[in-house]
């Protein structure tokens, strides 16, 4: 905003313009307006802390604290994507790559994934229904399972392949139930290959049949872009 | 004659987007613009109802972040300055548009918008809450809840207690702000997995929301379809969304909201006006953001945009009003031959969808209340609460896992773009739990505590489903990803300092200041 003046007789009147005067009257407005009592106090206490501080500390954190695996602690999960597909994530820990390092390179370091109809779970043996070889000592990946009629229990182990062709696990994955429903296409033999411990994993496309009850091409719920979310 | 039921479920969520450690926040305009077009159009929509005295049922479900940013303090004080610029905004509007009638009308009807909003907003003493409740108390607005920051439960089952916990934390959050625990739950995002149902029973909630093949997917699909609820074996009610009502409001192309009479969310003045004008009402003054003022109507693809007309919008918000109702009783008609008790379509939206992507949302909706509450309409509006009290035989079983969102099972929320994070959540988890059963045992100080339940809000919030959403939208991914990233941070210095024993009261206090959300956590709620 630009003021003039005129200057006479020691007096300065200043000269607004419409404009001026509505910023100034704006200005005032927006400063000045009651508006509800705030502080920045804790649950805990009545210290008030400046933003300066509180920005200080969340950089601080999170500079030093931020997420990462970690390098002693094992882990192996199984997550439900849908029927047909499983995320599964895996952490040997870094300071046991060294120990793994041959294995991994020898094709012999393997990820087991087992399936269980639930109904026979007490009658017949726990078969694998795919093998993948484990190549990094942490990693996600997206599979693609059997279809099954049934309900069926999920799990997973990460384990050594001997010379004898024995599997000694490392690490077991946590159960996974998963009730398929009835728009499944029916169980086909294609895809279980246990004899051969066949790798059935990202080049099986399955077209979702569920689809035509879907509200549109929506996200989460929407049939409109949502930007800000 | 009555031969059925409409029950309409607005979902209100934000994620808890607040910044005291910042003067001006961007992501805090989230909750400012929802507050100025969604949630005070949407009371005093209701405001009018019960001064007309139009009997209605209408749910809504409020999350606990959402609750939590309603009620606090220097939120509402925020939001006052922002509604003041967009007052001066408006104002200015009026001046530059002098020579342009037709747009200045518009300007003129924004400030007068503005100003009532305040109007409204200081009527219910700055917190909005109150409001809902006095509707709620009128007994036409049934107030239900979500998971306490909205997490996605199905892709976070492996740890028991952190279901258990986003429910009850969420419900007890809502009880403490509105008064009383609610009956019906709103899944996240309608997350479900088998199982979730003997959580929800244990928090003592009646109902729950699916999305359709939830049900309709299932062996044994119920005969009445989504037409009426399921038990899921434990006496806890799963109710189904309607695909049909649904599409005619959430399709993009072939919805309501694309009627060309309506306002186009797109043109906002933030993006079309000079920098040097626009500067003080943008983010930093450099980068374009909407300002809730807008001066075209979506007039159609590819084409000159009109300019916007309310009284033209108006009048088609209350013809669809009118075609939502004679489709609705058409298909009650069609449904009451078949069925043996009186079919519900149960109609669940975003409640963000009426009034900030679409403008004229607030008033279709409180015409299709007034043309529903009509004698000669042959269905009503109901609350699921209400319809259970009637309806007491319910097909028996479980739905299967489902979501509402595209393609309608988890993969929004895990994939390529979010899936890193998932194994944090579980660790975090892990350790909180583990926290809480070690420090169960033994005697714990006031510091301790105040920083295990510290470290409880910071894990709550960093499981918030909203932050996966955003990184497979590809929209404010930089802020999504940082959230996560400072709340388990948050999380693991919180971690280290307990294990240690060496809480630095400082840096306790500013996390308490920063995250002040659940006032009321109790950590030892994650050892039981």
């Amino acid at each position: 905003m630009s003021l003039s003046y005129i200057s006479g007789n020691n007096i300065i009147q200043p000269l607004f313009s419409a404009q001026e005067m509505l910023d100034i009257s704006n200005q005032i407005s927006r400063n000045f307006s009651p508006v509800a009592p705030t502080s920045l106090t804790s649950n805990n206490s009545e210290v008030e802390l400046s933003k300066h501080f509180l920005q200080e500390v969340s950089q601080n954190i999170s500079s030093y604290y931020a997420p990462k695996l970690s390098p002693t602690t094992k882990s192996l999960t199984l997550l439900a994507i849908n029927p047909q597909h499983l995320s599964v994530h895996w952490n040997l820990g870094a300071n046991n790559s060294h120990l793994l390092l041959p294995a991994m390179l020898n094709d012999e370091l393997i990820l087991r994934i087992y399936a269980q109809a639930e109904i026979k779970k007490d009658h017949v043996k726990l078969n694998p229904i795919m093998e993948l070889p484990v190549h990094s000592i942490q990693q996600q990946k997206e599979i693609t399972i059997p279809p099954s009629k049934d309900q069926t229990l999920y799990s997973a182990y990460i384990g050594q392949r001997t010379s004898e062709n024995t599997f000694n696990s490392l690490i077991q994955s946590n159960k996974l139930h998963i009730s398929s429903g009835k728009s499944l296409p029916s169980p086909s033999n294609e895809y279980i290959d246990t004899t051969n411990h066949a790798i059935l994993f990202e080049q099986m496309k399955i077209p979702h049949p569920t689809q035509k009850h879907y509200a549109g091409t929506n996200h989460s719920g929407l049939g409109i872009k949502r930007d800000k979310k | 004659m009555n031969k059925g039921y409409l029950s309409i479920i607005l979902h209100a969520h934000l994620p808890y987007v607040r910044h005291p450690e910042y003067d001006h926040f961007f992501e805090e305009n989230w909750l400012f613009e929802a507050i100025t077009e969604c949630y005070i159009p949407l009371i005093e929509l209701l405001d009018r109802l019960a001064k007309d005295q139009v009997i209605y049922r209408l749910t809504l479900s409020l999350s606990p972040t959402l609750i939590s940013m309603l009620a606090d303090e220097l939120l509402q004080s925020r939001y006052q300055q922002h509604l003041n610029k967009q007052i001066e905004l408006a104002e200015k509007e009026i001046i530059r548009t002098h020579d342009q009638p037709k747009i200045q009308k518009l300007a003129r009807l924004y400030r007068r918008f503005f100003i009532h909003t305040k109007k409204t907003y200081t009527k219910y003493q700055f917190n909005l809450l109150s409001a809902f409740k006095k509707h709620h108390a009128l007994g036409q607005l049934e107030l239900i809840t979500t998971a306490a920051t909205h997490a996605f439960l199905p892709l976070l089952s492996l740890n028991h207690s952190t279901v258990k916990n986003q429910i009850e934390i969420g419900i007890k959050t809502f009880k403490s702000n509105l008064g009383f625990s609610p009956s019906g739950f709103w899944l996240p995002e309608c997350g479900y997995f088998p199982g979730l149902e003997l959580s929800l029973a244990n928090a003592g909630i009646k109902y729950f929301f699916t999305d359709s093949h939830g049900i309709l997917d299932t062996y044994k699909p119920p005969k009445s379809g989504v037409y009426a609820p399921v038990d899921c074996g434990n006496g806890v009610m799963a109710f189904a969304r309607d695909f049909d009502t649904s599409q005619l409001v959430w399709d993009a192309e072939t919805g309501y909201p694309g009627n060309h009479n309506y306002r186009e969310y797109y043109s906002d003045i933030g993006f079309n006006l000079d920098q040097d004008y626009i500067a003080p009402y943008i983010l930093d003054g450099t980068k374009r953001i909407n300002t809730g003022i807008k001066y075209h109507s979506i007039t159609g693809t590819n084409v000159d945009k009109e300019i916007y007309n309310p009284k033209q919008a108006l009048k088609t918000a209350k013809q669809d009003a009118q075609d939502f109702i004679n489709k609705c009783q058409q298909h009650i008609n069609q449904l009451s031959i078949s069925m043996d008790s009186p079919p519900i379509i149960v109609a669940p939206y975003d409640a963000e969808l009426f009034g900030h992507w679409w403008c004229e949302g607030p008033a279709w909706l409180e015409s299709v209340l007034r043309l529903a509450s009509k004698k000669d309409n042959n269905f009503k509006t109901i609350s699921c609460s209400d319809y259970l009290k009637q309806q007491t035989e319910h097909h028996v079983t479980l739905p299967v896992a489902s979501s509402w969102g595209d393609e309608g099972d988890s993969s929004y929320w895990i994939n390529d773009k979010n899936s890193w994070i998932y194994p944090f959540l579980h660790s975090a988890a892990e350790e909180m739990e583990q926290l809480a059963i070690d420090f169960k045992k033994v005697s714990v100080s006031d510091l301790q505590t105040r920083a295990l339940n510290q470290a409880a809000r910071s894990l709550l919030l960093a499981q918030a489903s909203d932050w996966p959403f955003i990184m497979k939208s590809s929209t404010t991914t930089d802020y999504a990803k940082k959230t996560i990233t400072d709340h388990l941070a948050r999380f693991n210095y919180l971690h280290e300092c307990i294990r240690k024993n060496s809480i630095d009261e400082h840096y306790l206090l500013a996390l308490e200041t920063m995250d002040n959300i659940f006032p009321d956590i109790n950590y030892s709620c994650y050892a039981e």
